[in-house]
């Protein structure tokens, strides 16, 4: 089984098809939404975690594509800018998902992006700007809107 | 066995030195024993990396022309200070940029971690326009390799012990410095490098005092001087480790020598702006007495557990229990029946890389010790 995060862009064209029912009743995989918005200059926009075994979420993810659906998967980057981390541990102190942790032996900051729910509860406790929104990522990464 | 200052230096010109570690003295004497800790062990390096607010750059840009003394003085939006001589400023950690962002995002610590990164910083200024003095208004820039004097002077730091904060009675969030504090006592936050910390180490301030060679943001600084609010009659536990705040140093240092690595601006959301830190002092082992100070471990140096929704800012006095480091640093705490996560401010894994660094200094060569001109306190 893999579970991966998956980032979609919802074109004009694609709005009003059932993509994410589709996705659960035909390729039976598991799907938690994270973030879901329409926004009028980027269109649709959602963060999920999809769940389920690689040939299940590749075939989900051709679906995806052929549907129209702009699809982006986030490495660990994705919210935490790591150079500009300095291993305190307040993220780890707060998350409530298990992503950011402090290694006990080194006292430094990991980060497991499949566990991240995207609570921004890290943004709020982290002191040197070394962890992005969504939004920060989407501007910085140049991912298309 | 004793050791003296002359003899640890002329030491460390031969190399044939043993340094270690606060935290690997602490191992060793967990081992072997303090007296056989002491026979061995030369010098001991501690470290800190953290917020401080007490924390500003003295900095003496060169004279305009035709000349102008500072009335008043913007770095990069931030102000600074101009009631001193003509072209120096002081610009404090915690000056915020004065426009309309709120909260801020951007103020003294990150102009100074700007220029320590070789950036280039926007200067405006209003000048008293006096005969000798005529100018008005400037409006330049500069970096740090174009300024007469950029020197670190801060007031405040390496308070030797710190409050673990909780938000104990508010039914909101609240944003205080020690960051946000969800309501419940959802969570505990704490700012200590503990066992490895310069004055954890030297509790009683027996060998650092005023002129201490110390490793500052990267370089090399001094103790000039003890640090405002400096408490050294504390309560303490039967090892002389004081059970809260207690002793701070005055700090100094030339920024040219030092890194953004150690010298970072931090932005405290529903606070405001600050400097995070990075300082390191060397330990010499004079007697079995330093041995067993700096063989100090988490679990021997308590803290106090403080209510900052309403004791703390009403200064009641009261706290709500005590915990000590090492349970600090295992994520979970106990306050009265509770189980409370813990939020570190401090990166241990700096404090640590200070301490190594500074080990290997003394190791090469590069630095030496200096025993201190007069006692913090007189």
């Amino acid at each position: 089984m893999a579970f991966k995060s998956i980032l979609l862009r919802f074109s004009r064209e694609c709005v009003g098809e059932p993509v994410i029912s589709n996705l659960v009743r035909k390729h039976g995989i598991e799907i938690n939404i994270l973030r879901a918005r329409i926004h009028p200059s980027e269109e649709g926009r959602m963060l999920a975690q999809v769940n389920g075994s690689e040939d299940q979420i590749s075939a989900a993810l051709e679906y995806l594509s052929s549907s129209g659906v702009e699809i982006h998967l986030p490495e660990s980057s994705f919210i935490w800018r790591e150079k500009k981390c300095v291993h305190c541990g307040a993220c780890a102190g707060i998350c409530p998902s298990g992503a950011f942790t402090l290694c006990s032996e080194t006292f430094e900051v990991e980060f497991d992006i499949s566990k991240c729910i995207l609570c921004e509860l890290c943004i709020e406790v982290c002191y040197y700007s070394a962890i992005q929104s969504v939004e920060d990522y989407i501007e910085t990464r140049g991912v298309k809107k | 066995m004793k050791r003296t200052w002359e003899e640890i230096n002329r030491k460390i010109d031969t190399g044939d030195i043993l340094v270690l570690t606060a935290e690997e003295m602490t191992e060793l004497t967990e081992n072997e024993g303090v007296k056989e800790a002491c026979r061995k062990v030369d010098v001991v390096t501690t470290g800190t990396f953290s917020p401080m607010c007490s924390s500003a750059l003295l900095i003496n840009t060169g004279h305009h022309t035709p000349r102008l003394n500072y009335k008043r003085a913007w770095l990069n939006g931030v102000p600074a200070y101009a009631g001193i001589a003509a072209v120096d400023l002081y610009l404090g950690a915690t000056a915020q940029r004065e426009n309309s962002e709120t909260p801020a995002v951007y103020g003294g610590g990150h102009v100074i971690e700007d220029l320590v990164s070789g950036r280039r910083i926007e200067l405006k200024a209003e000048g008293h326009a006096t005969d000798c003095y005529p100018g008005r208004n400037a409006d330049t820039s500069f970096t740090l390799d174009d300024v007469k004097d950029a020197i670190l002077q801060n007031p405040r730091n390496c308070y030797q012990n710190y409050n673990v904060a909780v938000n104990a009675y508010s039914k909101r969030t609240i944003y205080t410095y020690m960051g946000p504090l969800l309501p419940d006592m959802r969570n505990a936050a704490y700012s200590s490098a503990g066992q490895l910390s310069p004055l954890l180490n030297d509790p009683e301030y027996r060998t650092i005092g005023i002129g201490s060679r110390i490793f500052l943001g990267g370089g090399t600084g001094y103790v000039t001087f003890r640090g405002t609010q400096h408490n050294p009659d504390s309560e303490r536990t039967s090892g002389g480790v004081p059970t809260s705040g207690a002793g701070t140093l005055a700090l100094t240092g030339d920024l040219r020598y030092m890194s953004p690595e150690y010298l970072r601006g931090v932005c405290i959301k529903g606070y405001g702006v600050s400097l995070a830190v990075g300082v390191g002092m060397a330990i010499p082992i004079l007697d079995e007495e330093m041995a067993f100070f700096t063989s100090v471990s988490d679990a021997d140096i308590p803290a106090p557990i403080v209510d900052y929704s309403s004791d703390y800012p009403e200064m009641s006095g009261d706290i709500l229990g005590r915990t000590s480091y090492r349970d600090l640093r295992s994520g979970e705490i106990e306050i009265m029946g509770k189980v409370v996560r813990t939020v570190s401010l401090s990166s241990y894994s700096k404090a640590r890389k200070i301490a190594i660094e500074l080990k290997n200094r003394i190791k090469n060569g590069s630095f030496k010790l200096t025993m201190p001109v007069a006692p913090l306190m007189e």
